[in-house]
C-alpha cells in the first residue's frame, strides 16, 4: 500500500473484520482514521511486527454481514465513535427472487462495462470542480439533510451517520458521477443523481439504526419510554407509573442510559420543597 | 409556475410538513395538479402536500424508499450503473440495490486518488466504505459482492488491489505493493 496504489477490501463477514480490528489494539482508530486519506499514518501492530508508516492510504470497502452478527459483533463505542457512521449500509429484505439456474451475464455487455472500469485504472491525477448549478443543488441537499438530522437528533449514532452522507457521502457519490461521466466539472444532474443516492442510503440508515436502537435498548428502557408523557416526569411519578416495584438500583441506571444516549433530557426543576429532575424525551 | 420557486417550495414544505406531522397536526392537501404542472411528475410516491417538485426532494425520497422496500429506480441513477446492473440482474437472486451498493466501493477504489474534490479546508476523496447486510444464504450478499469486485480483481488479476483481510496493509507492504 504505497502513496499511488489503491484497493479494495472485500470481506464477506463484516463482523470477522470488526473482530480483527479489535485483535489489535488501536486498530479501530486507525481504521477510523484512514477512512479520511490522511498525509501519513503510523498504523502500530504491537501484537506482531510492529510499527508500518503509510503515506496517504486509500481503499475501499466492500463487506457483508448478518444483522445479527453485527449487532452482535459491534458495541455502543463502535455506533458513537464514528466508525460505523462511515459505512454505507444497505439492509434489505429478499425480493422474492427465484433463479434455480442463473443464466451467464451478456458477453458483450460486460466485456463493454469491464472495458469502461478498465479505464478508472488508467486516469491521471485531476481535481473536480463544481459548477454553480451544482452548488444549488449542494445548497438544497444541506438543508434538507440538515432537516433530517435535527429530526433524528435523540439517536446520536443515527446523526453520526446521516452527518457523513451529508458531508462526505453526497460529494463521493458526485466526485464519481462526473468521473463515470468523463467529466472534472460536477453538474447539477450529477448532484442530482448524487441526491438520490444520499437518499436511499439515509432510509437505509433511519431504518438500521432504529432496528439496532430498539434491539439494543433493555425492557425497562423500552417500558420507561412509553410511559414518559409529553410534558415529562419525574422519577417518582415515573417509580409510580411503573408499578411502586422498580428499585432505584434498577431504574437509575436505565434512566442514566437513557439520558447518555440523549433519548431523555435531564431537566432540574427547583420547587417549594427539594428539587427535582423531569425526564423529558427530546422533541416532545 | 416558476421552477426556481417551486425548489425553494419543496424545501420549506418538508421541513413544515415533519413539524406538523410530529406535532400530530393534519394538514389540508392541496389541490390536484393543474396540467402545467403534469411534465413534473415522477414515479415516486408523493408524501407531500402538492404536486411533484424537479429538483432536490431527499426527504420525500427518503419515505418511497422506506414505503417501496428500497427499490432503486435505475431511471435515475448513472448510464454506468444501469448498464451494470443489467448485465449481472437476470443472473442473480441478488438485489441489484446489494450490487450498487458494493459496486460504488469498488469504483471509487478504482479511481483512488486520481479523483478528489476540495472541500473547505478538506479535500474528499472517492473512497467508499460499505456494508450490505441482510440474513444467511438467502439474500446472495457474497454473490453480491463477488459480482461488484469482479472488475477490480480482473484489472488486477486476482493481485493485491483485492484485499482480504487487514493483515492485507502487512502483506502488501512487505512484498513491495
Amino acid at each position: 500500500m504505497t502513496e499511488t496504489d489503491h484497493g479494495l477490501l472485500v470481506q464477506d463477514e463484516f463482523a470477522t473484520l470488526l473482530t480483527q480490528l479489535r485483535n489489535e489494539p488501536q486498530m479501530k482508530s486507525t481504521f477510523t482514521t484512514m477512512y479520511g486519506v490522511p498525509g501519513t499514518i503510523c498504523v502500530n501492530f504491537i501484537k506482531t511486527e510492529g510499527d508500518l508508516i503509510l503515506t496517504k492510504p486509500i481503499f475501499g470497502i466492500a463487506a457483508a454481514s448478518t444483522p445479527e452478527w453485527l449487532v452482535h459483533h459491534t458495541n455502543k463505542e463502535d455506533y458513537v465513535s464514528g466508525f460505523l457512521a462511515r459505512f454505507l449500509l444497505c439492509n434489505l429484505l429478499h425480493s422474492g427472487k427465484r433463479l434455480p439456474y442463473p443464466p451467464p451475464p451478456d458477453a458483450t455487455k460486460l466485456g463493454a462495462i469491464n472495458q469502461r472500469f478498465n479505464q478508472l485504472y488508467e486516469l491521471s491525477p485531476e481535481a473536480i470542480c463544481p459548477s454553480n448549478d451544482f452548488k444549488t443543488v449542494v445548497e438544497s441537499v444541506y438543508e434538507q439533510m440538515s432537516a433530517i438530522i435535527e429530526q433524528n437528533r435523540q439517536n446520536p449514532a443515527l446523526c453520526a451517520s446521516l452527518g457523513r452522507l451529508q458531508s462526505d457521502y453526497f460529494y463521493k457519490f458526485a466526485i464519481l458521477e462526473a468521473t463515470l461521466n468523463n467529466s472534472a466539472t460536477l453538474t447539477s444532474d450529477d448532484g442530482l443523481r448524487a441526491a438520490y443516492l444520499t437518499a436511499f442510503f439515509t432510509a437505509q440508515a433511519i431504518t438500521f439504526f432504529e432496528k439496532v436502537g430498539s434491539t439494543k435498548r433493555s425492557e425497562l428502557e423500552k417500558r420507561i419510554l412509553s410511559l414518559i408523557p409529553s410534558g415529562g416526569i419525574s422519577k417518582t411519578e415515573l417509580h409510580k407509573a411503573l408499578g411502586g416495584k422498580i428499585t432505584a438500583a434498577q431504574l437509575n441506571p436505565a434512566l442514566d442510559a437513557l439520558v447518555k444516549a440523549e433519548v431523555l433530557s435531564a431537566e432540574k426543576e427547583t420547587t417549594s420543597s427539594k428539587p427535582r429532575t423531569v425526564y423529558c424525551k427530546y422533541g416532545g | 409556475m416558476d421552477p426556481e420557486k417551486k425548489k425553494t417550495d419543496t424545501l420549506t414544505q418538508y421541513t413544515i410538513f415533519d413539524r406538523f406531522k410530529e406535532l400530530g397536526i393534519e394538514i389540508a392537501q392541496d389541490p390536484p395538479a393543474t396540467p402545467e404542472d403534469e411534465p413534473y411528475t415522477t414515479t415516486a410516491t408523493n408524501t407531500q402536500t402538492g404536486p411533484p417538485q424537479p429538483g432536490v426532494s431527499i426527504g420525500q425520497d427518503v419515505e418511497t424508499f422506506i414505503q417501496n422496500g428500497f427499490h432503486i429506480d435505475k431511471d435515475r441513477l448513472n448510464e454506468y450503473y444501469c448498464n451494470y446492473l443489467d448485465v449481472y440482474e437476470p443472473c442473480t437472486e441478488a438485489r441489484p440495490e446489494y450490487i450498487l451498493t458494493a459496486l460504488l466501493s469498488s469504483i471509487g477504489s478504482a479511481i483512488g486518488k486520481n479523483r478528489h474534490l476540495a472541500h473547505g479546508a478538506s479535500i474528499i476523496y472517492p473512497n467508499i466504505w460499505s456494508a450490505i447486510i441482510g440474513p444467511s444464504t438467502s439474500m446472495r450478499k457474497s454473490t453480491a459482492l463477488k459480482i461488484a469486485s469482479k472488475p477490480v480483481a480482473s484489472y488486477e488479476d486476482g493481485s493485491e488491489a483485492l484485499l482480504s483481510c487487514p493483515s492485507c496493509c502487512r502483506r502488501a507492504h512487505s512484498s513491495g505493493h
